[in-house]
């Protein structure tokens, strides 16, 4: 089932209209990006606030610009070769396949970028793409450096991406199945029960930054694995099919059979990997056996199982 | 010569044939419905009391097994076990076995309701055994339950179209039969454990727990006059009655 999503993108230019932004040298910056997110007739809507602001080298200022306030003063010498700038304001995971960097710097023609300590180019921008969250290290922290270099001097900005592997706490529920069967001894239709209990927990990469973070995060959860067991106390084997959903804006399932395996008949578990970020503002995954989704087996077996569901939901913190 | 070969060969094929058969009926593996026993049919008695072949049947849905020794062993020992306890001075109260019952059987009443859904499906097999129209009885009788159809369909094949089948099944307390079930497999449980304990205690250098055991089921089935009637059965070792494996697995694995 797919659930259509609407986004309303309102872009909202803050202009900072001071003197200064008449001069040459001055840039409008994406300054930050917020998110609202609200649910209405079924259908999730996401409001995404661009916040942009004017960036100005002081380069840009003219000496004795009353702007600045710096006294006028005669006309130096040969005047020293301004130093370089440079900073990494922020990070946005908005869209985890294409995370950003954006960097204020100042005095020099570029920048390098490294990534892990590798070199991944050189920019004139403000804004880098640094490509899929995906292809950086899922376990363990990575460093994030932009040097500046000019005549005057070199400049340089860390941040740190730190991902690492987290299990969330495992659900577990409680349920009862029942199934008809003709009795092998008797040739009479019977029937039978019993209790089952099921665990489920979710196996995720988190993303954090040292820097600040523009956006929604929807880059920091990653749903990787889905563990889906059944516990019983019978000697009957137990099959069931799941399905593991992240559940907003866009719904996505994940199904998996599973089949009971393992020596004894007493347990049956299943494995799913979406493989897949869940969003800002709902990073809850679940786990749902539908309604007649588990079928209880055993020798000479020729009944019907009923079974009214389950559902289990996983949460990352 | 070469006919006495051939007539080797056909005889293999013969035995093979043979074996298969034996095998499929030993193991049901066919998933046919086995050929209906004489249900009333008394195998073994325990005080003066007869255990039927029904009794010894009914244990299947405990162990699911056509191992028909071990489904006879549930009943004898179920049956033993309290004279075994009297023997060895080990007392229980019913209380104690309602407790440890699993939830949902503890009120009668409320486990009996539970059925609903399987008798609803029944009840509605009853009435197209009868002559109605499936599709009318599912809207009518089951989905407003939260059945689904294939819930029907499956359940229609199993019923079939004899009606005496579907009102035998109707006619039966199935809450109460698998609860009283239930009861005395508990029993059973409590029985084997604090007896274990008992014997446990008792054990030396140079008495083992396997000694004592085995002596204390040969008390137990000669106090409780135990008679194997149907010498398809035999009468079951102390391991049948002590070993902690019998029975059900409750653990998580």
């Amino acid at each position: 089932v797919r659930t259509a999503v609407r986004c309303l993108i309102i872009m909202t230019t803050i202009l900072l209209l001071s003197p200064a932004a008449l001069y040459a040298g001055c840039t409008l910056k994406l300054q930050n990006i917020t998110s609202v997110s609200y649910e209405y007739g079924g259908v999730w809507y996401e409001t995404i606030t661009y916040h942009y602001g004017w960036v100005c080298s002081p380069s840009a200022y003219p000496p004795g610009d009353p702007g600045t306030g710096e006294p006028s003063s005669p006309p130096p010498s040969p005047a020293p070769s301004p130093v370089p700038s440079i900073q990494i304001d922020a990070i946005s995971d908005w869209n985890p396949e294409d995370l950003r960097l954006f960097v204020t710097w100042s005095n020099a023609s570029n920048f390098d970028l490294y990534l892990g300590g590798q070199f991944r180019g050189s920019f004139a921008t403000y804004e880098v793409s640094l490509g899929s969250l995906q292809n950086i290290n899922r376990d363990g922290v990575t460093e994030l450096e932009v040097v500046a270099a000019g005549p005057g001097g070199q400049a340089r900005s860390k941040a740190w991406i730190d991902r690492w592997v987290q299990q969330s706490q495992e659900a577990s529920s409680d349920f009862n199945v029942r199934w008809s069967y003709t009795d092998p001894f008797t040739g009479h239709p019977t029937v039978s029960d019993m209790d089952v209990r099921r665990w489920l927990s979710t196996r995720f990469v988190r993303t954090l930054y040292s820097c600040e973070v523009y956006g929604p995060r929807n880059g920091q959860y990653f749903h990787e694995k889905v563990f889906d067991d059944l516990g019983w106390n019978k000697p009957v084997g137990v099959a069931f099919t799941s399905t593991y959903s992240l559940s907003a804006p866009v719904p996505t399932h994940h199904t998996y059979p599973c089949y009971a395996s393992r020596p004894g008949y007493v347990a049956a578990g299943g494995c799913a990997e979406p493989e897949q970020f869940s969003r800002a503002f709902d990073h809850r995954g679940i786990g749902r056996i539908p309604s007649g989704g588990l079928q209880v087996s055993f020798p000479g077996s020729t009944g019907s199982t009923v079974f009214f569901g389950n559902e289990l939901v996983v949460y990352p913190w | 010569m070469v006919t006495d070969v051939r007539w080797i060969r056909g005889s293999r094929v013969l035995w093979a044939l043979l074996l298969a058969l034996v095998f499929q009926v030993a193991t049901g593996a066919s998933g046919e419905v086995r050929p209906q026993r004489d249900l009333e049919a008394v195998v073994a008695s325990v005080s003066g009391q007869g255990i039927t072949m029904g009794e010894v049947g009914e244990m299947f849905s405990v162990l699911y097994t056509f191992d028909e020794q071990k489904l006879f062993e549930i009943v004898i020992v179920e049956r033993v076990l309290p004279h075994a306890a009297r023997i060895e001075g080990v007392t229980w109260q019913e209380a104690e076995i309602m407790a440890m019952l699993p939830e949902r059987m503890r009120d009668l009443e409320s486990y009996r309701q539970s059925f609903e859904p399987i008798m609803a499906l029944a009840r509605a097999s009853l009435k197209v055994a009868n002559g109605d129209e499936p599709d009318t009885v599912f809207e009518r009788d089951l989905k407003p339950l939260g059945l689904s159809r294939q819930q029907f369909e499956e359940h229609l094949r199993m019923f079939g179209d004899d009606p005496d089948k579907i009102q035998h099944f109707l006619d039966i307390d199935h809450g109460k039969r698998i609860r009283d079930r239930e009861i005395r497999m508990t029993r059973t449980k409590l029985l084997r454990s604090r007896l274990r304990e008992a014997l446990a205690s008792k054990v030396t250098t140079s008495v083992s727990f396997e000694s004592l055991a085995s002596a204390l089921w040969s008390q137990a089935l000669e106090g409780a006059a135990v008679r194997i009637l149907d010498p398809a059965y035999h009468m079951p070792e102390w391991q049948a009655a002590f070993d902690d494996a019998i029975g059900t697995r409750s653990e998580r694995p």
